[in-house]
Formats: structure tokens, sequence, C-alpha cells
């Protein structure tokens, strides 16, 4: 139901963006009412039904966890709006729905028995900083796993495998994937891994990046470029909610994606690998895919990747 | 040359000019004195349409005042103004000052204009001060070169309003020279001004304003010897008896 | 290791583009601007309401909404610029609108006795306002549109999101490598403090030079 707005009134669309950019820049303030929200939500969604809870003896006297079990609540950098990740709910902007933001909840109810997050906006460009300052105590950001990352901060996962797709306007037939993007221009979402990763495919390609998602669509529709090049799942979402563009080719790159902790915290990291597996076997990891990205593609629950499966993780 | 015909002016409720009548003759000197707030200087004012009136007709030189626009400017071209604040342009030197207009408004070729102003500055006494800002000179060195700034644009008149009165007493008389000299030469003059003595000395004519209305014109020596009416002859008591 | 020095290359060329779109919409906005405030003091009614609404206008619209409007609602309109011309047209409409406040404060220093003494020689309205009240009104407001010039170089930043690759869009794409956010943007920070810096010792400098004597 995200985004219908946008074939009715292209630019109430891009000012509702603006709104959402501006309110992620300025505010580092959890949302009003999100933890009764959330609350609300774990008793009438199957997602949070059951959920694993750690056993007290895993809370180490000392240790991150404790920490925030005495807080009484996660603090989690997440995105507000990225689309079946980790999105403001439009009609109710209390709720934040997605897979990122569903298992950021799965891992407040295992430590506090309750999916209380208080939600920091997505500052991509700081999540690092986020980590190593104590602003949050993890981030969940479609944020891939690499080894430079792996220097400054800790990763537990990959707990999903994603990857970079082309996305076209439907009427375009000539290019069918990365590899026609020679000389084109190319939109890409500012702060994805994207920026990096078409020049180092095509260097030819001449890259545009836009803010957001919505704003990048928007690009794409108007000709400001001729391919979009975006996470595969969006791509697939933004494609079923709008004909007018469409997937071309099969994912070219391997996006795991990782939660980042703060560096060096082994105690944390083996806790929160310990409960990707709990929620593996239990059925929840599985539950949260479907009641997002798996909304918008045909194919059966993927396989979880396998953690510690990458470098850096 | 310059000619007043019932001409009324109101600031809100106050009646400032009460049905003026009055009309000067080219090469005339017409001082006018009354009291503060008598409408003297709106009269000066109203000459050149700095300020508007309400009823009645101005014309200089026979024309009637246009309305704002090219004509009026260019009938200000015409009618040298000095004000109680001097207003030179203090961004600009004393000589551009003077040549501002000239080059702007009467298009004359820079290098004529200069030459001309020069002229002017030597003849009002302060040539040495060309290149100087305004808040550079005394307050009569930069009334003089006022004077300089509106004769620069060779007017048919010129109005003075009350040109010594923000000036120090020992510079108000390098002004009143100047202006005599002005008198002496034929040009038309309308002045405001509390100084008698220039009035008994350079007027043809004395014009005696109060509450707005003229009441009494006299030649200088029987205004001052033998005014006609009870209120002249109160305000002369008052600022000749100190 | 710094790493925007390791991409000194791109950083160098993004501030270019920085450098090129705050000079350009610099004076840009200063010569709209100014003709704003003309319109502001002007004797024609509907120009003076015209130029009002325009200021209220772009100072109580954020600039980033006019830059998401300007890069994705025209182009629906039919008029589609390329981003970094499209970003320096808006940068030029917004600031213009602060150019304008700031000259029009510097018009009310200006005594009235300058423009009566103008108009009294003879010049014309539009020539009292060229030849004696803008010169003074603008030697008094060097310093204010200093400060407007130090935002909008500032505001250019708000490009990047729009994708032009000026600073902040290069210094986000190297951090997304690097990963040293704290490092990389305070470095960063310290060019635009450069940048401002520069301004602001170039706006003193003039005030100094045009200072009028009173």
């Amino acid at each position: 139901m995200f985004r219908t707005t946008r074939r009715k009134a292209a630019a109430g669309a891009v000012l509702a963006a603006a709104a959402l950019a501006l309110t992620a820049c300025s505010s580092t303030t959890s949302l009003p009412g999100d933890e009764n929200e959330a609350d609300a939500t774990a008793e009438t969604n199957s997602v949070f039904a059951d959920a694993p809870v750690a056993s007290d003896d895993l809370i180490l006297p000392g240790s991150t966890m404790e920490k925030i079990k005495e807080r009484g609540t996660l603090i989690v950098a997440e995105a507000l709006d990225a689309p079946l990740l980790s999105q403001q709910n439009p009609t109710d902007p209390d709720s934040v729905e997605g897979f990122d933001a569903d298992l950021a909840k799965l891992l407040a109810i295992y430590i506090l028995g309750e999916p209380n997050v208080e939600i920091v906006p997505p500052a991509t460009e700081t999540r690092e900083a986020m980590l190593q300052n104590d602003t949050v105590d993890v981030v969940f950001n479609t944020y891939t796993i690499t080894p430079e990352r792996a220097e400054q901060v800790s990763f537990a996962g990959p707990y999903f495998e994603s990857g970079l797709a082309v996305a076209v306007k439907s009427d375009n037939d000539e290019i069918k994937g990365i590899d026609d993007l020679d000389g084109k221009e190319v939109i890409v979402g500012a702060n994805t891994p994207a920026v990096t990763a078409v020049p180092e495919q095509v260097p030819t390609a001449n890259v545009t990046a836009f803010a957001t998602d919505p704003a990048a669509v928007q690009a794409l529709l108007q000709g400001r470029g001729e391919a979009y090049v975006q996470d595969y799942t969006l791509l697939a979402s933004n494609a079923a909610n709008d004909p007018s563009l469409k997937v071309v080719g099969t994912p070219f790159t391997k996006e795991p994606y990782g939660i980042g902790l703060k560096h060096d915290d082994a105690e944390f990291k083996s806790f929160i690998n310990d409960w990707l597996l709990a929620i593996q076997e239990s059925g929840h990891w599985a539950e949260a895919w479907k009641t997002t990205l798996g909304t918008v593609t045909d194919s059966d629950v993927p396989t979880a990747p396998e953690i510690g499966s990458v470098p850096g993780s | 040359m310059v000619s007043l015909r019932g001409v009324d002016k109101y600031f809100g409720e106050l009646h400032v000019l009460k049905h003026i009548d009055l009309t000067v003759q080219a090469s005339e000197v017409v001082v006018v004195v009354g009291p503060s707030g008598s409408g003297k200087s709106t009269l000066c004012r109203s000459i050149n349409r700095l300020e508007s009136i309400d009823a009645g007709e101005i014309r200089v030189d026979g024309e009637p005042l246009p309305v704002e626009g090219p004509a009026l400017a260019a009938l200000r071209a015409d009618v040298g103004m000095v004000f109680q604040s001097f207003n030179l342009f203090a961004h600009r030197t004393v000589l551009e000052n003077v040549t501002l207009a000239p080059i702007n408004v009467r298009r004359v070729p820079k290098v004529d204009a200069r030459r001309e102003a020069m002229e002017l500055l030597d003849r009002v006494g302060i040539a040495d001060k060309a290149g100087h800002l305004p808040a550079q000179l005394s307050g009569g060195q930069q009334q003089r070169a006022a004077i300089a700034r509106a004769l620069a644009m060779r007017p048919k008149v010129m109005l003075f309003d009350e040109p010594t009165s923000a000036l120090d007493p020992e510079m108000v008389g390098e002004v009143l020279d100047v202006m005599a000299s002005l008198a002496a030469e034929g040009m038309t003059m309308i002045v405001v001004t509390h100084e008698m003595g220039f009035a008994r000395r350079a007027a043809d004519r004395v014009v005696f304003m109060d509450q707005g209305q003229i009441v009494e014109e006299a030649a200088p020596d029987q205004f001052f010897d033998a005014p006609g009416s009870e209120r002249a002859r109160s305000f002369l008591a008052s600022v000749l008896s100190h | 290791m710094n790493p925007l020095i390791d991409n000194l290359g791109l950083v160098l060329e993004a501030l270019g583009t920085t450098l090129l779109m705050a000079v350009v919409a610099g004076v840009g906005s200063i010569v709209l601007g100014v003709l704003v405030t003309v319109a502001r003091v002007s004797p024609i009614r509907a120009l003076r309401v015209a130029a009002f609404g325009y200021v209220q206008f772009f100072i109580n619209v954020p600039l980033l909404a006019l830059l998401l409007l300007a890069v994705f609602a025209l182009p629906d309109a039919g008029l589609m610029l390329p981003l970094t011309p499209t970003a320096i047209i808006v940068l030029i409409v917004y600031e213009a609108a602060y150019v304008a406040e700031a000259v029009r404060s510097g018009v009310n220093t200006v005594a009235v006795g300058q423009l009566e003494a103008s108009r009294a020689l003879g010049l014309t309205l539009a020539q009292s306002l060229r030849l004696v009240v803008l010169p003074q009104a603008l030697r008094a407001v060097v310093q204010p549109i200093g400060n407007v010039m130090i935002a909008l170089a500032m505001n250019t930043a708000l490009a990047a999101a729009v994708g032009v690759v000026e600073l902040t869009a290069a210094v986000n794409k190297i951090n997304l490598v690097a990963a040293q956010p704290i490092l990389i943007f305070s470095s960063a920070g310290v060019i635009y403090m450069g940048i401002a810096l520069a301004i602001g010792l170039a706006a003193g400098r003039v005030e100094r030079k045009v200072a009028i004597v009173r």
C-alpha cells in the first residue's frame, strides 16, 4: 500500500520524500508512541508471536546486553524511508515497517521480552560514528559487510543476502542488464552500494546519485537517466507498484547485509549471532521475510546466509 | 518666474498652507520669514513638488507643475534647491556631487562638467576640497558645495530652505556671502531663513508667514522699520531682541 | 591516512563544482536580490506587492523542497535542465530573497534627504536609486550580504540530494567505502569552514574599502 500516491501526484510524492529527508537529517529523537505501537503490533502480528527470548544466564554481567536490558529499550539506527525494509507508515507515522524493522523488534524481544525499539533515523553517512560514540546499540540499515567497514565496526550476521539489479522504463528494450550500461546515464541511490559498484562494473557509465528511492525512481521516469541500479528487492517492489518501470537481468552483485555493532564487542556479536540462529530455527526469520520482502516476489523463502560466511563478518 | 495661486496644503488635519498667492519675478530675491511651523519651509518645498499640494496651482516659468514623472524631473532640473541639512551625496567626492546631475541629467560631457564644476567650486571658495568626501568638510563648506551643486544645473530659480539653520554661527557668514553674491548677479531666489540681516541686505521683498498664511509682503526697509501687522511686529520683536 | 587525500582528484573536482555553484549563484543572487529590492521600494504598487510576495515565499519554503520541486516537478511541466544548472538557478532565486532583505535594510539606512537632493537635481527615480540610494545601501550591508553568501556556500551541499556531484556528494561517496565518517566529515567540514572564512574575510576587506564616512 505504500507509495500508491506516486501515480496520482508525482510532485506530492517528491515533497513527501523531502519531508522525510528533512526529518531524517534534523532529528535523532525517537518516535513518540513507537514503543506502544510496537506492543500493540506484537500481539496481533504473527511475526512476533512466540518469538525467542534469551534466558537470563545469556545476559552476561557488564555486557552490552545487560546495559540494554537495564535501559529497557533497544536503540537502533534504521531508515524511515526504505520500502519493505524499514519505512515509516505514511498513514500511521508511529509505525515503522519492513524486514529490517521487524528484525530489530525481534532482537528487542530477545533481550527485553518486548519489542521496545527506539529508532534513530538513518544518517547512512554516519553509521560508524553512531556505533563508535554509543548513540545506538545496533545498526539495521541494509548495511553491507565489507572488510573496510569491519575495521571500524563489527558485524553480526550476515542476516540477509541481496544484490544490486538494474531497472529501466518499461518501454526500454535496449538495456537488458548491467552489461548494457556502457556510456549510459545511470541513476543510483546516494549512500547505497551501487554508488561504488556501478563504476566498478561499468567504468564508462555516468552515475548520478539521488538521496531517496522515490527521487531516484522519479528521475528515471523523467529521463534523467536510462537505468536505475538499486537493491533487487527494492526494485522489484517499485516495479510491482508502478508498471512504468521494470527490472531487467538478475542481480549482479552479492550484498551481504550485517548488523552493525560497536567494534570488538565480541560478547554482543556472538549473542546476536546466537539470536539469528534462534529466529532462523523458530521460523520467525522466514515469517518476517514473507510479510515484507516476500510480498513483491513469487519466489520461495530464501535460505538465510550462513553466519560469518563473508569477509568482515 | 514663479507663481502660486490659491495653494492649499494639509498634513492630515493640519492646514499648513492656507490659500497662498505669491508671484516671484525673474531676478527677484524673495525672502520668506516667519515663526517655526508657519509653513514657510513647506511653501518652499512645494515649488519643486517635493511636497505635493492639495489645491491651487503652481507655475514655474509659466509652466504648471507636472505630476511625478520625466516632465517633473525636467522641471526640477531647472529649479535649484539648497537644503538645511546640505544633503550632499555621502559616497561621492565634492566634485562628483557637483558633476553628477549635469552628466546624468543634462548629458554634459564629463570633461566639460568637471571644468564647470571646478569653476563653481572656485567661485564658492572650496576648489581645494574638490577631491574630498562631504564628511571631511565643515558645515559651511558643505553648504557652499551644495550651492555649487545646484548652480551646476544652471537653474532658472534657486530655492533655499533654511540654508544656515544647521550651521555653527561662525560659518553662517560664508554661506550668506555666497548667496548675496548670487543675488547681486541677478539670480531669481526664494530664501526661507531666520537671518534678518540677510533679508534686509539682499532681499527685494520680504514675505512674512504665520500659521500657514502670508500675513504681509513688503520691501525690506518697510517690513523691518514699519511692519504693517501686529503679528509681524511681535515676531520681529522676538527675533531682534537678542 | 585521510581517505579524502587518497581520493584527492575526486575531492578537488567536486570542490570545483561547489565553488562554481557558490560563485555563479552568489553573483546571480546579488543581482536578482538588488532588482527585487528596487521593486520593493518602487512607487508602483503591483511591483511592491510582487516583490514582497517573492521574498516571503522564498524565505518560508525550505531550499531542499525547492530543489526537489525544480528537479522533479519542472520536467513534468516540460522543462528539463541538467542538474547543476538547475541547482544553481534554484540557489539564485532562493538566496536572492535573503539578499533583498539585506539590501532593503541598507536602503533604510540611507537618509531621506539623499533621495530628495537627487530628485531636486532632476534625476529620475531610477537614476536616483542607481546613482545615489543603492550605492550607499550596498555599502552599508556588505557584511550582511557576506553572511548570505556564506549561507549560500553551505547550502550548495543540499544539491547533493538531487544528484549534483559537489563536495558533500563526493565525501559521502568516499565514506561509503572508507567508513570513517568522523574523520571524513570533519575534514569536509574544515573545507567548508575555509570557504566560509574566505568569504568572511573578503567581505571584511570590501567593507573597510567602501565604508562611507558620515
